[in-house]
């Protein structure tokens, strides 16, 4: 067993916290990461690679780790240096069949030279990647996506500030006083947990920002780890944004550089200096840069056994020894090679600044020689990065760095130019056919972006997505400087001419349950509009369906079916009275002098010419000439209308008037949506009067034609009543506050016990409307159908003035012949029910000259009917036309599209 | 997100408007070429840079109004009533 606790640091004595991993009781300490608890206890193999299946230990100790990838508690891939160690943690390895250590999906590692980049996509094409995806996705994922809901609970809030601070490090703790001893309003965005840097600075602390979006809005995500609460999930608008992120050290380019044992030289410093713990026992520093060397100072005080080589002198890594734990390293050197036995490999390839939320702020990134990466270009007014973010080094450094940037913040002078080293070390490439990692989660070695080049992949976005370079749990943080560097030395190129991936968020892997928290999950994700007499449906038994509303479907008999109830239902409406709600119909009021004018200009007809107390019924088109809504326009007084809408279209008609009102025709007119402030309860069939006459209404039922509306008090409540009709019958529709609904649907109910009364249902609605011909818009037609399509061409010939779509109906295209035009289909087997989407086939230009848009067994003609649109479905009545859907074919004659009651005289 | 100032309600998020696309498009009378026609139907500038948009504060006021966008840095410039052109009152 290597690593161990140093016993005078005072993590040695802090709390015991038992925890599991793999099923092995282990124990830490308070304070510890999971990754310091386990190489406290001497774990080295910690999960299995991504493609390889390779052994993989800890790399790092903070965002960036990329090989120790954990399930915590159930949830899957979590960084082992990210995750808090507590109290009966169940931890356990990825990757691994059956066990962490003996590994099937290893023998991957063996095919290696098979499995390089694009290999899935190469191999597996023919015949369907899908019969592969499993077994590929099982051999190679990540860890299991959990089955159940997330347990944990996550909330969200916003915020707003002058300044915001990303980054508790001594730049981004020195950015935030300053900004805040100006007087700016400071909010410090901070990993770790301790005192803000200044009274007024208000600090998020165990939070990470995850991503730079428009106009200066960051999100991050708080670590709150509380009983009822996971984590806490921010919006921050900010009117300045400094970002003091730090930087990621950088790995070194050889042979099995991913072996449990090697580390980042800063990460082994952390684990001594941070937590107690000493990763290994006889060390070996390859370092290119002087943290490095200051690190391997700190590993020979803390008593392990340190040899260093210094990279500028001219030494190299050639391979790491050993399988799942290190045994020795081959250095190469001015005087030969040497194997060095080693549990310990600390590695310092140079510090990359974490450019990627100031690449996503909008900051070019230019390589900069002198430390070897990328550094962020700020050109808006809004983002400043200072200290290692921007490539500065040192404490101090970096400390002046961040107070210059709060300056800059609090409105003050703008930032000097960053002092860059002269050069970089520049590592070389290792040599074809050795497992040297450029992105460890993803499996990535030298040899893949070698391969992508020999294939003349040259833009990094396209070698990223070939090799998967960058793709995963890393997104960057190790891979894309060496990525970058190794792939300008394979093209001749300098890393500069060739850029680096663009960044996205998050910046650190989150939850899905912190992303949707406050957008209302489970029954609340889609809220449900309820009718005002929901609960008197409930009562009644009816089954409900999300139309956007919840509307009763139908209302069974015990046992009853579906379509036995709607069959029932439909003719209890045709032999007597029904009762339907009907209050999800938008109503939209019309007021004022040049309201009749108005409505002129949005409809196909001309509602300025119905008389008061009449109704008509009212197509609107776009400017396209598409039918985008039908309804009734009722006229309440001379300057006072009222117009119904689809139920789906009524929030989007409201919005259509809204918009051509304060866009276009700013008329004397002023408009309001009622929908929700009256229900309204329909009364139809050939007893509907009677019920009505009983229910104590003062509205002279002998005087009021169809196409007409009455208003009066109906059991002394104030009603507004039309008689249209949507099912073929004689129909009121009866509006009344919508507080009232219930009592006015149990009061008509009680009148019309003895017409045989009962409620009925959508289902039943629609058997209803569609013996009719009555059309659904959006359903009966499509983003083609115009007025003419569905027998409505006279009215746009008869009427003189503009109006919307007007102009696009008298082009040639919307009379051309061989439109697609409603009709009725009847079966020529009556017992024939023809499916919705159904292509009615034999087409000359194209094999499919229509679709079956509405279909039902009649229960008034005893036989099967659908709505079509067929090409010139007009002129073709009389014939039989072949109708297939998934392999069946059926025959069907067309026909008119309103077989029931056709003059409709049972309306009069 | 875009951060928008409605002109009735002050800064809001995005989230809370809707885009109607580019303004000062002008409604040909009915007796338009058909060619004339399917430009105010279909063609656009689609400039990269500034752009004036029509938007709709939807879920506040539901007024609309005028925006002028970069299509690129999507900075606002200029937020001015539906009624005028950018030079002022139309």
């Amino acid at each position: 067993m290597s690593g161990a606790r140093i016993p005078d640091h005072p993590r040695a004595s802090a709390r015991a916290l038992r925890f599991r991993f793999d099923g092995r009781e282990l124990e830490g300490r308070e304070g510890d990461t999971l990754a310091a608890a386990l190489l406290a206890n001497g774990v080295r193999l910690v999960a299995r690679s991504f493609k390889y299946h390779r052994p993989r230990g800890i790399i790092g100790s903070g965002f960036s780790e990329t090989n120790a990838l954990v399930s915590v508690n159930g949830t899957p891939n979590l960084p082992a240096t990210r995750v808090m160690l507590a109290a009966g943690l169940d931890v356990r390895s990825l990757n691994r069949w059956p066990s962490l250590a003996f590994d099937i999906g290893a023998v991957n590692g063996l095919l290696g030279g098979l499995l390089s980049a694009g290999f899935y996509y190469k191999t597996f094409i023919w015949p369907r990647w899908e019969l592969f995806e499993a077994v590929i996705r099982r051999a190679a994922g990540l860890g299991r996506a959990p089955e159940g809901r997330d347990p944990g609970r996550y909330d969200s809030r916003a915020a707003a500030c002058d300044v915001l601070v990303v980054g508790g490090g001594p730049a981004g703790r020195a950015a935030a006083r300053s900004a805040a001893e100006r007087g700016a309003d400071v909010l410090l965005v901070a990993d770790a947990r301790g005192e803000p840097p200044h009274p007024a600075v208000r600090q998020l602390a165990r939070t990470v920002a995850l991503g730079v979006y428009d106009h200066t809005l960051v999100t991050a995500i708080e670590d709150v780890d509380a009983p009822g609460l996971r984590q806490r999930f921010w919006k921050i608008r900010a009117n300045k944004i400094v970002l003091a992120c730090g930087a990621f050290e950088r790995p070194l380019l050889f042979e099995n550089n991913d072996r449990p044992g090697v580390m980042l030289a800063g990460a082994v410093r952390d684990y001594i200096e941070r937590h107690g713990v000493a990763p290994g026992r006889r060390a070996v520093f390859l370092v290119a840069e002087d943290s490095g060397l200051a690190a391997a100072d700190v590993a020979r005080a803390a008593g392990i056994e340190t040899r260093v080589f210094d990279l500028r002198e001219g030494y190299r890594p050639v391979r790491a020894i050993g399988g799942k734990s290190l045994r020795a390293v081959d250095v190469a050197g001015p005087e030969g090679t040497a194997r060095i036995a080693c549990d310990l490999v600390a590695m310092s390839g140079g510090w990359s600044p974490a450019v990627q939320l100031a690449s996503q702020s909008g900051a070019g990134l230019r390589f900069e020689p002198g430390i070897g990466a990328f550094v962020s270009e700020h050109q808006c007014q809004t983002v400043r990065a200072c200290g290692a973010a921007r490539g500065v080094s040192g404490e101090a450094e970096c400390g002046a760095d961040g107070a210059a940037a709060g300056l800059w913040a609090a409105g003050g002078e703008d930032m000097p130019p960053a002092v860059m080293p002269v050069s970089a070390h520049v590592h070389p490439l290792p040599p074809p056919g050795v497992k040297a990692f450029v992105d460890f989660q993803t499996d990535v070695s030298t040899d893949d972006l070698r391969l992508a080049t020999l294939e003349n992949y040259r833009s990094v976005e396209h070698v990223k997505r070939y090799t998967v370079w960058g793709m995963g749990v890393d997104q960057g943080k190790l891979s894309a400087v060496n990525g970058v560097v190794a792939l300008a030395a394979l093209q001749g190129t300098e890393p500069g001419a060739l850029g680096v991936t663009k960044f996205r968020p998050p910046f650190a892997p989150v939850a899905f349950g912190a992303l949707a928290a406050g957008h209302g999950l489970g029954r609340l994700f889609h809220r449900w509009k309820q009718l005002p007499a929901h609960d008197w449906h409930v009562a009644r038994g009816a089954e409900f369906e999300d139309y956007g509303w919840l509307r009763p479907t139908h209302y069974p008999l015990p046992g009853e079916s579906i379509e036995a109830a709607a069959q029932r239902e439909a003719l209890a409406v045709r032999h007597g009275a029904g009762l339907i709600d009907s209050s999800s119909f938008g109503k939209i009021e019309f007021k004022g002098p040049e309201a009749g004018r108005f409505l002129d200009l949005m409809s196909v007809g001309s509602p300025s010419t119905i008389p008061v107390g009449r109704i008509r019924y009212n197509l609107l088109t776009d400017e396209l000439g598409t039918l985008i809504d039908d309804g009734v326009v009722a006229r309440l007084a001379e300057d006072h209308f009222l117009m119904t809408a689809s139920s789906g279209h009524a929030e989007r008609v409201f919005r259509w008037m809204e918009q051509w009102h304060q866009c276009e025709w700013p008329l004397d007119v002023v408009m309001q949506d009622v929908t929700g402030k009256w229900a309204v309860l329909t009364l139809a069939g050939p007893r509907a009067r009677t019920v009505l006459d009983r229910a104590q209404c003062d509205i002279d039922t002998s005087a009021f034609p169809h196409n007409a509306m009455r208003q009066g008090h109906l059991a002394g409540a104030p009603v507004r009543i039309q008689r249209v009709s949507f099912t073929g019958e004689p129909s009121y529709e009866i509006a009344v506050a919508a507080d009232r609904a219930e009592a006015l649907a149990e009061w008509l109910m009680q009148c019309g016990a003895a017409e045989g009364l009962i409620p009925f249902g959508l289902e039943a609605l629609d058997l209803l409307r569609l013996e009719k011909g009555y059309i659904h818009v959006g359903g009966d037609t499509d983003s083609r159908t115009q007025p003419a399509d569905i027998g409505w061409g006279k009215g746009i010939a008869r009427k003189q003035s503009d109006f919307v779509g007007k102009r696009s109906l008298l082009h040639a295209a919307s009379s051309a012949p061989g439109r697609e035009q409603l009709v009725g289909l009847q079966p020529v087997d009556a017992r024939d029910v023809l499916p919705v989407g159904a292509h009615i086939i034999g087409g000359k230009t194209h094999p499919s000259q229509g679709i079956v848009t509405s279909s039902g067994f009649s229960p008034a003609l005893r036989r099967g009917l659908s709505l079509a649109l067929l090409e010139a479905g007009q002129s073709r009545m009389g014939e039989v036309l072949t109708v297939w859907s998934q392999g069946r074919k059926w025959q069907a004659r067309v026909s008119p599209v309103c077989p029931f009651d056709p003059q409709g005289e049972r309306l009069a | 997100m875009l951060l928008i100032h409605c002109p009735h309600c002050g800064a809001r998020d995005e989230t809370e408007f809707v885009s109607g696309g580019e303004a000062h498009l002008k409604r040909p009378a009915l007796d338009v070429s058909d060619a004339a026609w399917a430009d105010y139907l279909f063609l656009r500038a689609n400039p990269r840079g500034a752009l004036n948009e029509r938007w709709h504060h939807l879920y506040g006021c539901r007024r609309w109004f005028h925006v002028t966008r970069d299509t690129v840095s999507h900075a606002i410039t200029a937020i001015y009533p539906i009624d005028e052109t950018p030079a002022g009152k139309a």
